[in-house]
């Protein structure tokens, strides 16, 4: 229905349109409309499902080095050449896929939760702000990678404790996000009007800020997934995450780089697949924004 | 006459200015610097002053939206100041607010089904969700909107309608006195009329009593019974609509109803143009805060700040000229 302005007499209604709406499935209507999304949800089910299924697909065993066949170019016996011990790269990718994926996922999850529930908490209870900022501030002031080895070291060297460095280090940029986001919203009249009703904080929280400021957390998120895989990789590199002879796709990039002159597709596969899956993650987080967004048709 | 709704008495609400690396106190700004009045059941009371003159802070002030530094709300003869959180929350469905600007006063994520329900559900009002669909379907009808409307989002809507949203979820809890700050100064003209005649035809039927803050005298002028006019933080006069337009006693309200333009082209009437600017309430001048742009300012206006004078039953105001002990000198 759709109303007519009576200015001099009485308001009209007309009958127009029904619509009813759907939450879900108008957000769903919305993410299929967008092409972006959808080749970044392909990208990121393709590396997904190969990673899945390496062990049925990968044509040899992971760390069988094979000296006859070190440092062939892509060929049909191994489609993406062999790296220095003979390894095949394509299988080698399938596995380090498995562990690159997790570790930015993992990492993204654990300082994406930590990271909004602490920006919540400054931004919208003043009074821990101060000492929380304070906190962050100083974790900010360590570059990251230097404080993932710091923390790496307290635990000790292994997957998991590289994982949980990376997401530590990538929490205060989740919480300055959170925190300048909620400032904002806690201050518009619509937070306001429901004060002025009574409604109890953890609800405002909940039904009116988080669903505000969930855009730039959705890029933030995306754009950290991509650079907590780096960091991981940095970290193998170093000896202080995936252990040799364990593939990861940065460990890949960094020791293929030692090779550059001689074997290209030791550093350029790993380094594209990252590349790869990071815009995938882009893309689909820029769709998530949108198809969120109802004022976005 | 009747126990007044609402009373407001000594009102003050200061915000502190701070400055420096260690955050010292360095002074106040007086937004709100001592306010009395009272509100009878349903009246509507016209709040009138420049931007910055405390106007919406008042208002938040009498809801604790805002907590006030000192002085005392009474509603119904109980005291808010004193309330406790979920003592305050019970009391949050008498007093309602309708904002300013309908574009900002409605989540862009929540369908205004959504925004109505939490009005329903904070309250405990109907006993479930179909019973309160029911509920919000007729808040609509009764707002002037359409019952298709509640699975739209605010951002489908033109200002107007919007407002009409927030008044509806203003209304929805029942209230008894809803504190309307510039709900319509947002508006096209044309809209204005409407929302104001929405807000006449809602305070008939349900009984409300409205505190309706704005900046332009001929809305205020349309809807109110009293009117109280707002300088610097503080009411300088009170009194029934008829008379302050007949005859405004403070130097500030002459100025301001020398403002409104007459339409009748042959009268001539005298313009009084104040001259300068608001002061800072950071800094108010001493004495009567109006004393700078006053043509009638004498000494003791600079150094005595003036006290409430009751004209009669229904009028106050708080000027000199109309003091006893001052009276000689002007």
């Amino acid at each position: 229905m759709k109303q007519l302005d009576g200015v001099n007499g009485p308001v009209v209604y007309v009958e127009v349109e029904t619509k009813t709406y759907s939450k879900y499935r108008s957000f769903w209507k919305k993410l299929k409309k967008n092409k972006g999304a959808l080749v970044g949800a392909g990208i990121l089910l393709f590396f997904i499902t190969m990673s899945t299924l390496a062990p049925v697909i990968g044509p040899y065993p992971v760390n069988e080095m094979m000296f006859e066949d070190s440092l062939q170019g892509p060929s049909a016996k191994h489609w993406l050449g062999t790296d220095e011990f003979g390894r095949d790269l394509y299988t080698r990718m399938l596995y380090g896929g498995r562990v690159s994926l997790l570790m930015g996922l993992v990492a993204v999850s654990i300082s994406g939760t930590i990271g909004v529930i602490l920006g919540v908490i400054a931004g919208y209870y003043r009074r821990l702000d101060m000492y929380i900022m304070q906190f962050m501030d100083i974790l900010m002031a360590f570059p990251s990678l230097l404080m993932a080895i710091a923390i790496v070291s307290i635990l000790g060297v292994g997957l998991t404790n590289a994982m949980i460095a990376v997401a530590i280090s990538v929490i205060p940029s989740f919480v300055r996000v959170v925190r300048g986001s909620v400032l904002s919203v806690r201050e518009t009249e619509y937070v306001e009007a429901s004060r002025a009703l009574g409604v109890k904080d953890g609800k405002i929280i909940i039904k009116h800020i988080l669903p505000n400021v969930a855009s730039p957390i959705i890029v933030l998120a995306t754009i950290q997934f991509g650079s907590s895989i780096l960091s991981a990789a940095a970290l193998s590199f170093l000896g202080l995450g995936a252990q040799p002879p364990n593939p990861e796709w940065g460990a890949l990039v960094y020791v293929g780089k030692s090779f550059l002159s001689q074997a290209w597709w030791m550093m350029l596969f790993p380094g594209l697949a990252i590349m790869l899956v990071v815009l995938g993650f882009n893309l689909l987080g820029d769709g998530l924004r949108d198809a969120l967004d109802p004022r976005l048709k | 006459m009747s126990e007044p709704l609402l009373t407001v008495d000594d009102l003050k609400t200061y915000f502190p200015i701070r400055k420096g690396l260690l955050k010292r106190n360095n002074g106040f700004v007086k937004a709100v610097d001592g306010i009395s009045f009272q509100v009878h059941r349903g009246e509507t009371l016209g709040i009138v002053g420049e931007s910055g003159c405390g106007k919406s802070t008042m208002g938040r002030s009498i809801l604790r939206l805002i907590e006030p530094s000192s002085g005392s709300v009474q509603f119904e003869g109980q005291e808010v100041t004193t309330l406790n959180r979920s003592q305050l929350r019970k009391l949050r469905g008498e007093m309602q607010i309708v904002f300013q600007d309908p574009y900002a006063s409605l989540n862009p994520k929540m369908t205004v089904g959504a925004i109505l329900d939490e009005a329903l559900s904070t309250h405990q009002i109907g006993v479930n969700s179909k019973q309160r669909k029911e509920m919000i379907a007729d808040l609509l009808m009764k707002v002037g909107l359409s019952t298709s409307h509640i699975g739209r989002y605010p951002h489908e809507f033109s200002g107007g309608q919007r407002q009409r949203i927030g008044i509806a979820r203003a209304i929805a809890v029942n209230p008894s006195i809803i504190i309307a700050d510039e709900p319509v100064s947002a508006l096209d003209v044309s809209v204005q009329a409407q929302i104001l005649n929405l807000f006449e035809e809602l305070k008939d039927t349900l009984g409300l009593t409205y505190i309706f803050i704005a900046h332009d005298l001929s809305v205020v002028k349309h809807v109110s019974d009293r009117i109280g006019v707002m300088y610097l933080g503080r009411i300088v006069e009170l009194a029934e609509k008829k008379e302050l337009f007949k005859n405004p006693l403070h130097p500030y309200t002459q100025a301001l109803m020398s403002a409104v333009p007459s339409l009748d082209p042959d009268v001539k009437k005298e313009r009084i143009i104040l001259k300068g600017d608001v002061p800072n309430p950071a800094a108010p001048p001493s004495g009567c805060p109006f004393h700078p742009r006053c043509q009638f300012a004498k000494d003791v206006c600079k150094s005595a700040v003036p006290k409430e004078i009751l004209v009669n039953a229904n009028r106050s105001v708080s000027c000199h000229m109309y003091d006893d002990d001052y009276r000689n000198e002007f």
